[in-house]
């Protein structure tokens, strides 16, 4: 079964490999990755390029997810 | 497919390929071997320290035991088990650095460089510090522009590099010009809640999510924890309104009352008290005055005496007493004059009926000298 690498940057911005049912779009895998939430919050790139939402991805595509409203502070 | 797109890349770049090939050798060379051989040493230095501690724990728990202390070797098998676990985290951890999600190799480097040049502009590396730099669009939060910024990025997540923030064209907050952004002093960004993702970027590699973040972080606003307050930037609403009067006036023309504890404007500022040993900042509302000079007094030093005749209040050098009576009369009232024999001051009541240059007192002394003379004679 195809696998690709799914980076999420939103929190600890941790790397793992999931695995593809066949045909997924970029959208279907957002949603079930990332459940509810607004995917026009997030940046979406897949192989370090940014994508439209139904592109099917395939084996060994790395998808990374950023979110465009990060919170900074003060030390 | 990736060669395809690699070429692409390269062909629309701004940097020269040989360029980005040589800073792309020197990040490979450097990040990984450096920051897992120091991850790598840091986990096994800690497990030993932790078994040791095991060791020293296990002595002591067979002693209680010897001796049927249960409820101490209870604790100790507590204190014993969460160590324990400490060591399996840090085993998780070892077995994380040897078998990483994605390793790093000189390509996927060299594919960060380019998509950070797609999506930035212009990179560019400095050797000595190494730092990526690449420049922000023009930053504008709730209509404050902060302008373009340089983001310096360390190449290495080893907690002795900082992610930086150099504005091009500085807007500083008004009341503290090392802060160029809500999120940025002294050049140095604060990750908020970006932090580990960023810095786990760093780490693995993925420093076009690193830049991605930072600028995220930049164009984001947190009215909860900035270093200045937007609302505050060009220094703040500064007119303050008199607490007397309410009028309006600014910071620097308000004045505080020492008696009311409030803040007025100039027009109800009175000065400082003229007491010797008080100098009391007042307000026109806490002030005792002469009617007659104006010298103001605070209410616990006030000195004035009223005077019998007009009823009005005067200071020391503006009222007189009768000599006879001891009644107070300011010198406007002129309701003293002055005894022709003793030159002290008298009031028209104290004054003799027959002649009103002579006080009582006198007038009397005069009387019973004349008569005593009479009887002489």
């Amino acid at each position: 079964m195809a696998k690709v690498l799914f980076i999420n940057n939103d929190g600890g911005g941790f790397a793992q490999y999931v695995e593809l049912s066949e045909n997924m779009t970029v959208e279907q895998f957002f949603k079930d990755q990332m459940g509810d939430v607004k995917s026009s919050d997030y940046l979406i790139k897949v192989n370090r390029e940014p994508v439209v939402a139904n592109r099917v991805l395939e084996d060994n595509d790395r998808i990374t997810v950023v979110p465009v409203k990060i919170e900074g502070a003060r030390i | 497919m990736a060669d395809s797109l690699f070429f692409v890349f390269v062909e629309e770049s701004t940097m020269d390929i040989r360029q980005k090939a040589r800073i792309a050798k020197f990040i490979f060379k450097q990040m990984p071997c450096e920051a897992l051989c120091d991850d790598f040493i840091t986990h096994i230095s800690n497990i030993a320290y932790d078994t040791q501690r095991v060791s020293n724990l296990s002595f002591q728990r067979h002693f209680c035991f010897q001796h049927n202390f249960a409820f101490v070797t209870n604790h100790i098998n507590q204190r014993i088990e969460s160590v324990l676990s400490v060591i399996a985290a840090e085993i998780d951890s070892i077995r994380q650095i040897i078998n990483p999600p994605a390793t790093i190799t000189f390509r996927d480097i060299l594919a960060e460089l380019n998509a950070i040049e797609a999506d930035f502009g212009e990179l560019k590396f400095d050797f000595r510090e190494k730092y990526l730099v690449i420049m922000t669009d023009a930053i504008t939060l709730e209509d404050v522009d902060l302008g373009a910024f340089d983001i310096y990025l360390p190449i290495l997540a080893d907690g002795r590099h900082y992610v930086k923030a150099i504005a091009r064209d500085p807007n500083p907050a008004a009341n503290d010009s090392k802060v160029t952004h809500p999120h940025v002093s002294s050049n140095i960004i604060c990750l908020g809640d970006g932090k580990t993702a960023v810095w786990n970027s760093i780490r693995d590699g993925r420093f076009s999510d690193a830049f991605q973040l930072c600028v995220n972080i930049l164009n984001t606003y947190n009215p909860s924890s900035p270093y200045i307050k937007l609302e505050e930037w060009d220094g703040g609403d500064d007119t303050v309104s008199c607490q007397n009067c309410d009028e309006e006036c600014n910071e620097e023309e308000i004045y505080h009352c020492y008696m009311c504890d409030k803040y007025v404007c100039d027009s109800c500022y009175s000065g400082r008290c003229s007491h010797h040993n008080c100098h009391t900042s007042m307000c026109v509302s806490c002030e005792e005055k002469c009617y007659r000079c104006e010298t103001g007094f605070c209410s616990e030093h006030d000195d004035l005496i009223k005077c019998n005749k007009c009823e009005e209040s005067f200071c020391k050098d503006c009222i007189s007493s009768c000599n006879i009576c001891d009644e107070w009369y300011c010198h406007r009232c002129q309701a003293l004059g002055e005894c022709k024999e003793c030159n002290k001051s008298f009031c028209k009541d104290c004054a003799n009926e027959d002649d009103s240059e002579m006080c009582e007192n006198c007038s009397v002394e005069t009387e019973e000298e004349e008569i005593s003379d009479e009887v002489k004679v």
